[in-house]
């Protein structure tokens, strides 16, 4: 182990110590994905030396010796933010300890370990899930009520984004590759002729699909990944997670491949809220462009961030949301949300 | 046009890929991933001739002036941005046409492209 790596798990027992009463120290410390910049740890409250019922926690930091941006969201403000989706009465694991610089492990947050499915393509088409499927989408429209029924007062200051805003944003990104893409000029056309007029302001995820949930065998476990959350028109998460993209491969099931856009709006309009088929519908052709553009850019970051494999595929992706562009501006039913 | 990163490209991702790896740490996650790009590099490389031949001359038809594929598609762009909002409509049939043949050669399985070949649409 490296000496920084030492220096954690004395910081790490330390603040189980403090979080979990009882409990000697972090015991069954692992690290669950690499990121370039941010860490993302699982480690328990050790009971008297051994792991015995103790608590599982998830660790999500950037360390002490990695500068940090304080531009947009930072892991503070995440944390924030999840807690008050929490205390709205979203699904979202628990909030314990937002670190200060005091805890000696940098910037994050340490909350709950939970236990689901993420997989997203096991989520739409395991057997295993076959009894959930039926409710998902709709415990999905209410998790989406509760949360753009946050006070904006409970929340930190957090980046606010018009329609244009994104729409300017998106179009620069792809233009400033140098390459021509005709598709996308023909949506950025669609999408400024129907941008919604009105502009609410609410919480919005920003990311919120199916590949960013978890599943269990009582549906809706929790809503996850929350770097992306702004301010902004909150029909854009019901048009987001209906994006062909993240159907995998389930067509006809618009909801994350496992439900129908009725079964989430009814479940949204359950939690007290209104649906703007319209507003949904602007916002999924943006989601998809959006997600198009990411996957365009991606080939500089491939070329000079070492040439990796996955992201070269992952480049090669935007022609799927080409397809996604015309058949939503172009196809049967298109500018018809349902 | 397709897109990028080029299929040399890809190949030496593949290989830098194979080499830097640790046997007892690579997932069938990465082998799959390894098998999908060698795959797009062969549909690239059998198929990518023909498909730009056809895309080049339906640009030039409907831009009425010729050029490099790259030069086209510029031209392609400018006139979408131009173009009065009620005549865009008649780019859609090329934009669809150039779409389904490069998921032809990016990703033949993806649904929308399964949908548009059962639907008959020429790929």
């Amino acid at each position: 182990m490296s000496a920084e790596q030492d220096e954690m798990m004395v910081a790490l027992s330390a603040l189980t110590r403090r979080i979990a009463p009882g409990s000697t120290g972090a015991a069954a410390v692992r690290r669950l994905t690499g990121g370039a910049n941010q860490e993302i740890w699982a480690f328990a409250a050790a009971v008297d030396g051994a792991e015995g019922t103790a608590a599982h926690f998830v660790l999500r930091r950037v360390p002490p010796s990695r500068a940090r941006s304080a531009f947009g969201m930072t892991l503070d403000k995440e944390a924030e933010v999840v807690a008050a989706a929490g205390r709205a009465g979203a699904k979202v694991p628990g909030v314990r300890h937002i670190l200060s610089k005091g805890d000696g492990l940098g910037e994050g947050y340490v909350m709950d370990y939970l236990e689901g499915e993420t997989v997203g393509s096991r989520i739409a088409r395991s057997d295993q899930f076959a009894g959930v499927r039926p409710q998902l989408a709709f415990q999905c429209g209410e998790a989406m009520a509760r949360i753009h029924a946050i006070p904006l007062a409970d929340l930190p200051p957090l980046p606010q984004k018009t329609a244009r805003q994104q729409i300017d944003e998106a179009a620069r990104l792809f233009r400033a590759t140098g390459t021509p893409r005709p598709v996308f000029e023909y949506a950025v056309r669609w999408l400024e002729a129907n941008r919604p007029e009105a502009e609410p302001v609410s919480l919005v995820h920003g990311d919120f699909r199916n590949g960013n949930i978890m599943v269990d065998s009582q549906g809706l476990r929790a809503v996850l990944d929350w770097e992306g959350a702004y301010l902004g028109d909150p029909m854009y998460d019901l048009g987001y997670i209906c994006m062909n993209s993240w159907r995998f491969g389930q067509r006809s099931r618009p909801v994350g491949g496992f439900g129908s856009r009725e079964q989430l709006y009814a479940g949204y309009e359950a939690g007290g809220l209104t649906v703007d088929r319209r507003r949904a519908h602007f916002w999924e052709v943006f989601g998809v462009l959006r997600w198009g553009v990411s996957c365009a850019i991606s080939v500089d970051r491939f070329r000079h961030g070492g040439r990796q494999m996955e992201r070269a595929m992952i480049a090669r992706r935007a022609s799927e949301t080409e397809i996604d562009l015309l058949d939503l501006i172009d196809g049967e039913g298109a500018g018809h949300a349902g | 046009m397709q897109d990028e990163p080029a299929p040399a490209e890809i190949l030496q991702a593949v290989s830098r890929f194979i080499r830097g790896s640790d046997p007892g740490r690579m997932t069938k996650y990465d082998l799959l991933v390894a098998a999908n790009a060698l795959d797009l590099v062969a549909r690239q490389v059998g198929g990518q001739a023909e498909a730009d031949a056809a895309e080049h001359g339906r640009l030039e038809v409907l831009l009425g002036t010729s050029g490099s594929l790259a030069d086209l598609n510029d031209a392609l762009c400018e006139a979408i941005r131009a173009a009065p909002y009620d005549d865009l409509k008649r780019f859609a049939p090329h934009l669809l046409r150039t779409t389904l043949e490069k998921l032809a050669i990016d990703q033949p399985n993806y649904s929308a492209f399964l949908a548009h070949s059962a639907a008959g649409d020429d790929v």
